[in-house]
């Protein structure tokens, strides 16, 4: 198991008018290698969470184990957790800082102990994951590139300390639609293909519903619903209650699933959910 | 549609405009920004300008109030060419702007002190500048947070300071360069019911986005690539052409793109439906006649 919470809450200033539960008793366990979404709105607690995995703050109440490393300990191994753990922050393209794409990539590996030519083979292997032509790339500045590809290379200095999970803060704000697809696939094929755990905090609904395994919604520093997808986009009151929006996939399914047609819970995407009604029909449909 | 012509706000005739780049080798290159745009906008219009990263539609957009100059053709707004720098102030007047990030607009400490910047510049006198103010708030609701300091604000909340902001400069029209891009599905709904509801009080507005769901609202949708324009309609005939909206990297909204499949395929279906229940509900009379 890579991540168990046990009745973890945080208050920001505490003691003070401006007190604040930002979290509150939350227990969550996620198993290695999967695919987490978390959702909620501003000020729900998301963020705190993602902060204690990677131990930017600190457990103040409450139990918290990431990849065996005790965080609630006087003095837990920082480096080696910040090894397992790659965090990515909204808009990381932002952090680049580096003269050339390589030396950005490097720059993780080597701050972990790594020499030049396995830091060099790390960044290059890293780029390459991220779909870069690592020799063409090498050596240009960071900020000659475009908007997705800063971002991709941003990733790519992650991916290059090979992180057992990836937490990733909304990854895809304010990219263009190819850049949005971009990214979600190479979330998608670390998780698939390198088994790389991931937790993806997200406002996109639709992105969610068709991309995670599970979701944890959080809603006033608590946990309010653990589940998959499919399950969770089927109470609609409860989550427009919440101000989220559903999916558009999920509204279609949910109205023909109200009328005795049934929808199995892969079926997610336009092309998923197209497939199943032409199966529903029976392919004997043509009129038009 | 109309009766008599509607008067043109903005138009561009065959507008180019090239960026400076240094080659590795220390000489001078260009770069299109943008290239032979020819495009009206009208007065009352809600024009969404969407295309890839790239693709020209900032630099478009920086065109429009004279950020930019044209490197050839001619940009006409209100009546005044943006190459005359003594239309300049009063083009400037007629078309406000808002950026992406709402963080880097604040140029006060007080959400009032910030919205009277404009009027402030232009030299309008101090009673009006008031009431100005007053008034830009109001349009954005924000009236309650007029003494507020700006950074303790949501994203949101920030983004309609920054649009009060270039309402207090009284403008005609209003170019949101994405605008909604880095707010929450909360703060992009508040911006986008403001400049909805500013546009039915006759304000041009022109919305750069990468929210496919945000161009089914507009009346116009202009699709740039490589810094042309590649085609101007309403939303549905640009989610119609999915050739081209392929070749340029955009998608329709999912509901649409289902609702084509299923016509296509014989259902009969609207295919310019961007209601999910409502083509969910269609389906299941479709599916139970069988």
């Amino acid at each position: 198991m890579s991540i168990i919470a046990e009745n973890l809450t945080f208050v920001y200033n505490d003691k003070t008018p401006f007190r604040k539960v930002a979290l509150d008793n939350v227990s969550v366990t996620v198993e290695d290698g999967q695919f987490v979404a978390i959702v909620g709105h501003t000020g729900s607690g998301k963020t705190t969470f993602l902060q204690h995995l990677n131990a930017l703050i600190r457990v103040q109440k409450g139990k918290l184990n990431v990849f065996g490393h005790d965080l609630a300990a006087k003095k837990p191994d920082l480096k080696a957790l910040r090894r397992d753990i790659g965090m990515v922050f909204q808009y990381p393209e932002y952090q680049l800082f580096a003269d050339t794409v390589l030396e950005d990539v490097c720059f993780g590996p080597k701050n972990f102990g790594c020499d030049k030519e396995t830091s060099i083979k790390y960044a290059k292997e890293a780029l390459a994951l991220v779909g870069m032509d690592a020799d063409a790339v090498a050596q240009k500045s960071p900020f000659d590139l475009s908007g997705g590809e800063k971002r991709r290379v941003a990733f790519a200095g992650v991916l290059a300390m090979k992180p057992k999970a990836l937490v990733l803060d909304e990854p895809t704000a304010g990219l263009d639609p190819r850049g949005k697809r971009e990214i979600l696939n190479l979330v998608h094929s670390l998780n698939k293909q390198q088994g790389v755990t991931v937790i993806m905090v997200s406002h996109d609904m639709n992105e969610v519903f068709e991309n995670a395994q599970r979701v944890l919604v959080f809603a006033d520093g608590k946990i309010a619903y653990d589940l998959p997808p499919a399950q969770l986009f089927r109470m609609e009151k409860e989550i427009e209650q919440m101000n989220l929006e559903v999916p558009q996939m999920a509204q279609f399914i949910n109205r023909l699933a109200e009328q005795g047609f049934s929808f199995p819970d892969d079926c997610r995407t336009v092309d998923e959910v197209f497939e199943r009604v032409k199966e529903l029909d029976g392919g004997e449909h043509h009129a038009s | 549609m109309s009766q008599g012509e509607t008067p043109v706000a903005i138009s561009l005739q065959g507008v180019s405009y090239n960026y400076k780049a240094y080659n590795d080798d220390g000489t001078v290159g260009s770069v299109v920004g943008v290239k032979d745009v020819t495009l009206s906008i009208e007065e009352g219009d809600f024009v969404a300008l969407v295309g890839h990263n790239g693709c020209g539609k900032s630099t478009l957009a920086k065109l429009l109030n004279g950020l930019l100059l044209p490197a050839s053709g001619s940009v006409t707004v209100y009546g005044m060419d943006t190459s005359q720098k003594e239309n300049i102030f009063e083009i400037r007047k007629n078309v406000g702007m808002v950026f992406q990030n709402p963080d880097n607009q604040m140029v006060a400490s007080i959400v009032e002190e910030d919205v009277a910047f404009g009027p402030e510049n232009l030299g309008v006198p101090q009673p009006e500048i008031v009431e100005r103010v007053q008034s830009a708030l109001q349009q954005v609701d924000m009236l309650q947070y007029a003494k507020n300091s700006p950074h303790k604000l949501s994203g949101g909340q920030k983004q309609r300071i920054a649009i009060a902001g270039a309402l207090a400069i009284r403008p005609k029209a209003l170019v949101l360069d994405e605008s909604t891009a880095m707010l929450d599905p909360q703060g992009r709904k508040e911006v986008l019911e403001v400049a909805h509801r500013l546009n039915r009080e006759g304000m041009t507005v022109i919305l750069i986005t990468h929210f496919m769901e945000e161009v089914l609202d507009c009346n116009k949708v202009v699709v740039m690539s490589g810094g042309s324009v590649v085609k101007t309609g309403a939303p549905m005939e640009i989610f119609a052409d999915s050739k081209l909206l392929a070749e340029v990297g955009l998608q329709p909204p999912r509901t649409v793109l289902l609702a084509q499949k299923l016509y296509e395929y014989g259902f009969d279906v609207d295919a310019n439906c961007v209601d999910a229940r409502q083509l969910g509900g269609r389906l299941c009379q479709l599916l139970r006649k069988i």
